[in-house]
């Protein structure tokens, strides 16, 4: 049991819904399938042609000095920004060194491809350090931090898909150690060419067959590889004394976090899912609450066999067999989000607590024996969420979840 | 606050390939900048680097394993089993979901990375070589290895990478959700950063040394290399009979906010970081002996180090004993925060302050005592380590002797 109450207090979003947590929330709410023809690179031979892409990569009328910035990062920052403002309107100057900054950060941006090219092209004297230095990871905490004034820790966590909740973890600790007052978590990713071509080639994409077919159906019997997504989320979390304001927003209370390894391959997850089930019951303990209390889990599964049916097999060997709580994937809707992914499905479980309804997991037509849970086919759920479970699992086998709470 | 201490080391640096070579080495004061073997650089600007000669990977993996493996999880993965053996480890008996590994590193597999980039260009996708280009393929690898299944993280705030991930172990212990933590970093010379370093215009070239704290100065060279420190609570570590090195004492953490690439110049974040961990460790500072630098021999920032220490500790500056290791081991980025954090142990341990080697012309903006040239041997009751990063992210470590327990000198 934690001594010190963590809450959230700020949260925003760039996703394939678009810019704002509104968009999120009614994307998720409604069901919104984000899978579009990639026209942002030529997807020549490669067998999956979709992706669930932020549209406009500059977002709106975002300062033209970070237009050269990488995606990625733009996204972050704009997320950040918004986290930020939604928790605390002006940021006073000693408030400054007592923020730390926790960026789960995607593994590669379209610019360091570019900076791969110029260097093998053109040679080692044609790179310019503005190149390099928006290929560094500290490039997305380190924009917030400028451009905002924070002085406190800034770390970025380059963790693959569970990056975001690695993330969240070390912000935890920081908070509950007394290092730092409020913490800014981010987690941010963007489609490159490279990470298409390379999973579709390792047939983890799901191939294109025509452009209506709905491919990104985690738990479905026929589902058969990812869609990838990006985006950015971000939350504001600070120690529950700290929101002395009246009328403090305060959107649930984050209860129990597990991180773990399942040590099994690399590039690979454990089938037995003992990552998750580690995970999940970490944070359960952390919480010091049974499974029989969760009333929601949003999934790691991203409509691979690999992911869905270890998550499946961690649920069943944590919750029983047969067991009928809701878990749901928001990446039927925005895809695989990688490092981004792991944050909206804490926001997903968020807005499930504070707006009690639970996503569905879309594009869902035949049961799956393999994957026998309730997935919230379709639509949308109303339903008080008073307790819930958010989940990450990525290649090589690093695994966490979060747990959180309505805050009372 | 419970007691955390540092229990098993193991490194793999340019100028010692394990715990005793790089002791013998850090006291003969030995530099391992050459010109650089590992890539062409006809075409690079800059030529010169402190490579790990002579890896030998076959004698540590099997040749099928070495296939898919980049140069950077062959390090990380020879310095893991100096450590774990250095300690005495034996994870069969520990509780596994209680073990974990946190690592720093800028580039993880970048060799691989560079391979796969240069390949693709000629229309060939060798996808293998994407296994170790995710940069957590490195601690997935480690915590394969030893089947480690507690947490386990990548660190990447540039320099101080290797700093932050042990500090990460540190809290992890003191917090109570792990037993053992392996920590550490990992960073190889590739050609991704000599270039971009390069167009900073950081780096030396010619037979020029790196200088730190010289009025000549003119920057670093890269290095590469690997370190794991095993860290645990002292009532673990007590309870299975384990050497202690020295206690870790605590740790600050700051950001400058400035600037992406340039420090802050009055050290205001550095101060801030290094007072910090001197109130987390609950040490006073007159009991510092030794601080090892970030000293990247850059202009900026040794200026800016040498502010930040009389800033922190006033008058007791001029008492310290200061040295950039980077002087012979080159700057190893994501690896730096643990290389120099294992130094600053085994110093303690074997009773020595480590030089800063390259020093000729006193700076008289770099006043203190940098340790120049020579090793001198000396009792180390407390030291910091510093290491500042891009992007502002600071971080310097407290070690200190351990109460309980001072681990025998190695007789090498």
């Amino acid at each position: 049991m934690q001594t010190k109450r963590i809450i959230i207090t700020g949260v925003g979003v760039v996703s394939p819904f678009g810019t704002g947590k509104e968009a999120f929330i009614n994307g998720i709410e409604t069901g919104l399938y984000c899978a579009q023809a990639i026209t942002r690179f030529a997807t020549g031979a490669v067998r999956s042609k979709e992706a669930c892409l932020i549209r406009d990569e500059n977002l709106g009328d975002i300062d033209p000095r970070l237009a050269r910035l990488p995606a990625v990062y733009r996204y972050g920052l704009v997320a950040a920004e918004e986290a930020l403002n939604d928790s605390v309107i002006n940021l006073r100057e000693e408030e400054k060194d007592r923020l730390g900054i926790f960026y789960g950060t995607a593994c590669n941006t379209e610019q360091s491809v570019q900076y791969h090219l110029t260097l093998t092209e053109r040679g080692p004297n044609s790179v310019s350090p503005l190149m390099f230095q928006n290929t560094t990871y500290m490039a997305g905490p380190g924009i917030i931090s400028i451009r905002n004034g924070i002085t406190g820790p800034a770390i970025a966590i380059p963790g693959g898909y569970s990056a975001g909740l690695q993330a969240l973890d070390i912000a935890v600790s920081y908070l509950l150690s007394g290092y730092i007052d409020r913490a800014l978590i981010v987690g941010a990713e963007e489609v490159t060419r490279l990470q298409h071509e390379a999973l579709s080639s390792l047939k983890l994409l799901s191939p294109t067959r025509n452009d209506t077919e709905e491919i990104s159906r985690p738990f479905d019997a026929d589902r058969d590889g990812m869609v990838l997504g990006e985006g950015a989320g971000a939350l504001m979390l600070e120690v529950s004394g700290n929101a002395k304001e009246p009328g403090k927003k305060v959107y649930a209370e984050l209860v129990g976090i597990g991180i773990t390894h399942d040590a099994y391959r690399t590039a690979d997850v454990s089938p037995d899912g003992r990552g998750l089930e580690h995970s999940m019951r970490a944070a359960l303990t952390n919480a010091d609450e049974d499974p029989q209390s969760v009333d929601y889990i949003a999934a790691a599964a991203n409509s691979t066999r690999i992911f869905d049916n270890a998550e499946v097999a961690a649920i069943q060997k944590l919750f029983g067999l047969g067991n009928k709580t809701p878990v749901s994937s928001i990446k039927s809707m925005i895809g695989e989000t990688s490092a981004a992914g792991a944050i909206f499905n804490v926001v997903a479980a968020v807005f499930a607590i504070a707006n009690s309804f639970l996503p569905p997991t879309i594009n869902y037509k035949n049961h799956d024996p393999e994957c026998d849970v309730d997935c919230v086919p379709n639509t949308a759920r109303p339903q008080v969420v008073k307790f819930a479970l958010a989940n990450a699992c990525s290649f090589g086998g690093s695994c966490g979840t979060v747990a959180l709470k309505a805050f009372a | 606050m419970r007691r955390v201490v540092i229990t098993g080391i193991g490194v793999l640096t340019p100028i010692g390939k394990s715990k005793n070579t790089f002791v013998k080495a850090l006291k003969e004061g030995r530099s391992g900048v050459a010109p650089i073997t590992l890539f062409d650089t006809s075409k690079h600007r800059y030529k010169l680097a402190a490579e790990v000669k002579e890896l030998n990977p076959e004698k540590f993996f099997e040749r099928k394993d070495l296939r898919r493996m980049d140069r950077a999880s062959q390090m990380i993965l020879i310095a893991a089993r100096e450590a774990v053996a250095d300690a005495n480890l034996d994870f069969g008996n520990e509780d596994a979901n209680r073990c974990g590994v946190f690592l720093g590193t800028t580039l993880g597999g970048m060799i691989s990375g560079e391979k796969y980039h240069r390949m693709a260009q000629r229309n060939k996708l060798r996808l293998s070589l994407l296994l170790d280009f995710a940069p957590h393929a490195i601690a997935d690898r480690v915590a394969i290895a030893y089947k480690l299944q507690g947490a386990s993280s990548i660190f990447s705030t540039a320099c101080a990478s290797g700093g932050h991930s042990i500090a990460y172990a540190f809290d992890t212990l003191c917090q109570q959700k792990a037993d053992v933590m392996l920590a550490g970093g990992v960073d190889t010379v590739a050609e991704f950063t000599q270039a971009g370093f390069g167009s900073l215009q950081t780096l030396i070239t010619g037979d020029d040394q790196i200088r730190p704290f010289d009025k000549n100065r003119r920057g670093f060279a890269l290095g590469e290399g690997a370190a794991i420190l095993v860290l645990e609570t002292e009532a673990h570590a007590q309870a299975r009979g384990a050497k202690i090195y020295c206690e870790f004492g605590g740790y600050g953490v700051s950001s400058d906010a400035q600037h992406m690439t340039a420090p802050d110049k009055e050290g205001k974040g550095a101060a801030a970081a290094m007072l910090s961990a001197l109130k987390h460790a609950d040490e006073p500072k007159e009991n510092i002996d030794y601080i090892n630098a970030h000293g990247t021999a850059t202009k900026y920032n040794d200026l800016m180090e040498t502010r930040a220490i009389k800033r922190a500790f006033g008058s007791h500056a001029y008492q310290l004993n200061i040295s950039s290791t980077k002087s012979m081991i080159g700057h190893t980025l994501g690896a730096a925060g643990s290389i120099e954090l294992a130094a600053t142990a085994l110093a303690m341990n074997h009773g020595f302050l480590p030089p800063t080697i390259g020093y000729e012309t006193p700076d008289p903006e770099c006043d203190l005592n940098y340790v120049p040239n020579e090793s001198r041997p000396g009792r180390i009751r407390a030291a910091l380590s510093n290491s500042f990063g891009f992007g502002g992210a600071n971080i310097s470590i407290l070690i200190r002797e351990s109460k309980t327990a001072r681990i025998h000198s190695d007789p090498h």
